[in-house]
Formats: structure tokens, C-alpha cells, sequence
């Protein structure tokens, strides 16, 4: 069985049900070793203690950039294929994406004040990540305005991929422009500048986060093809109830 | 910790409490789905049976 095969409601149900829980305890697990690393690793010699912020800054930032790319990849899914459940991932990509980007730019201003002496700077690397956020914010207005219509998702299809010309402009933004948010650190043609004793809890808390979202994002699509069902059970039972009444008044008319 | 331990417990309260409350969110939305599914009778609606 191919994975376009999963590409079925109801298919996807019975894969969330039996993938949900190894994944849950997997992540919790890799949380688990992830943080006790965060906070068992040596204090960085300039940074200090303010180090262990960046075992959440940089895995939700990560995440955050992850969380689009499956959007737009679903996104295209909505638009060649019309494909329902790329549809129900793409919609619920949005919030998780919003959330981790939310932690990310928190997080951020919160080591960038002892660090940094600030909690903002309008540097190019910021300023497109809160482009991002935004991105999250509209494509999430977007769907609740626009209900789950197929106009509705071509919509919020067609503004996924607009957006993504964010995603290379996040990650380039410290070569092409001088920011004051130091360039990439880990993923390096020369190797990672970072020393191994910090490297090691970084490398699973991004391991832990990128399950988490999974995890998160499994559930929230089966949520999202429960609610449906749900709709359209209501739509039945309305259309029933209708015909019901109609029946009755025609007898009665009939009797009368 | 040093200084700058109230920047450290803030940033982790901040994902904490987001990414927890995302999680829960989706967890009472799947409880209350299940609830109102159950409601319709869901002959052929459970989780591994009918079309979606």
C-alpha cells in the first residue's frame, strides 16, 4: 500500500489510531530526555544560563518554518487534486504553525532582552518571522470566515503559496542582509559551530518537537474529519426531519 | 541560575502553556466530537467504519 493510498478519510482514521499512541510516547519520552539535557548542559561561556532558552527558540522556530512547508505542500494537494484531506491538513497546519511561531518570537524577545539589551529589533530576520505570524493569523481568518466551503479552501490555497515566499526569504535573511540574529549555527557546510555538550539536547528537543507536531497535527486532522462527519450526520438529519413533517402535512391534508 | 533565570522560566511558561493548550485544546474538541457522534446513533459512523 502506497502512502497516496492513506490519502482517504476514513483510511487516515484507522492509521491515526493505531500511529497516535507509539507517537505520543515517543514524544513524550524524547521531551522527557530533551529537557533534562536543556538543563544538565554547561552553561554557555558568553551566554550563561540564558542558553537554555534556545532548546525552545530554536526547535519552534524550526518547527514553525516545518509547519508551512506541510501547508503548502497540502496546499497543492487542495489545488490539483481537491483532495479532502489535504484540505483538513492544510486547515489545522495553520494553528499548530501560529502557535509554534508565537513560542518562537516570545521565546526570541525574551533571550534577546539580556542578551541583546533589547526585546525587538526590526532586523530582517524578525521582522520575517512576524510576517510569518501574520501569514498564520490571515490564513487562519481566512477559514473561519470562508467556513469549509471548496472556495473557501482554494482561497486559503492560493494565499499559502503567495506566502511562501517568506520561507527562503526567513531562512536567508542573515546572509543576504546584516541582522543582528547571528547566522545558521547547526546546519553548516562547515558543521555545526556549536559545542557538542549544548549540540546533543538541541538536536533532540527539535526531534521531540518535530513529533510533537505530528502527534498534534495527526489529532487535529482526525478532528477535523470527525467534524465534517458530524456536519453532514446534522445535514441528514435535518433534510429527514423535513421530509418527516412534509409527509405528515400531506396526509393530513389528504385525510382532511 | 543566574540573573536572568525569570527570562529562562518565562520563555519555558510561554511554550508550555501555548503548545499545552493547543494540545488540550484539540483533545477536549476530539472528546466532545466523539460525544456528539455518538448522539446521531453512528450506525457505520464509528472512527474505522462509514465514508468520511
Amino acid at each position: 500500500m502506497s502512502v497516496l493510498d492513506y490519502a482517504n478519510p476514513t483510511r487516515f482514521l484507522n492509521f491515526a489510531r493505531v500511529v497516535l499512541p507509539w507517537l505520543s510516547g515517543l514524544t513524550l519520552i524524547l521531551l522527557a530526555v530533551g529537557l533534562y539535557g536543556a538543563f544538565a548542559a554547561p552553561p554557555d561561556y558568553q551566554q550563561g544560563e540564558t542558553v537554555r532558552i534556545l532548546y525552545i527558540h530554536v526547535p519552534s522556530a524550526w518547527l514553525s518554518l516545518f509547519a508551512y512547508a506541510v501547508m503548502t505542500s497540502a496546499a497543492l494537494g487542495v489545488l490539483v487534486w481537491r483532495h479532502p484531506l489535504a484540505d483538513a491538513a492544510q486547515k489545522t497546519a495553520a494553528h499548530l504553525g501560529a502557535a509554534f511561531t508565537f513560542v518562537c518570537l516570545v521565546t526570541g524577545s525574551l533571550w534577546g532582552k539580556p542578551m541583546w539589551g533589547t526585546y525587538w529589533v526590526w532586523d530582517a530576520r524578525l521582522t520575517s518571522m512576524l510576517v510569518l505570524f501574520l501569514l498564520y493569523l490571515g490564513l487562519i481568518a481566512v477559514r473561519q470566515t470562508m467556513d469549509d466551503t471548496p472556495r473557501g479552501a482554494r482561497v486559503a490555497s492560493i494565499m499559502t503559496l503567495v506566502g511562501a515566499i517568506d520561507i527562503p526569504i526567513i531562512k536567508y535573511s542573515v546572509d543576504w542582509w546584516n541582522t543582528l540574529h547571528q547566522p545558521a549555527s547547526v546546519f553548516r557546510i562547515d558543521g555545526p559551530t556549536i559545542s557538542g555538550s549544548l549540540l546533543w539536547p538541541l538536536l533532540v528537543m527539535a526531534l521531540a518537537a518535530t513529533l510533537l507536531f505530528l502527534t498534534l497535527h495527526f489529532m487535529a486532522i482526525r478532528n477535523e474529519i470527525l467534524r465534517r462527519r458530524l456536519a453532514r450526520l446534522s445535514q441528514q438529519a435535518l433534510q429527514e426531519a423535513a421530509r418527516e413533517e412534509g409527509d405528515v402535512s400531506s396526509s393530513l391534508e389528504a385525510a382532511q | 541560575m543566574s540573573d536572568h533565570a525569570t527570562f529562562v522560566a518565562l520563555a519555558y511558561a510561554t511554550a508550555f502553556l501555548t503548545i499545552g493548550g493547543m494540545a488540550a485544546r484539540i483533545l477536549l474538541d476530539y472528546r466532545r466530537l466523539k460525544a456528539e457522534l455518538a448522539r446521531f446513533g453512528a450506525k457505520g459512523q464509528r472512527e474505522d467504519g462509514g465514508a468520511a
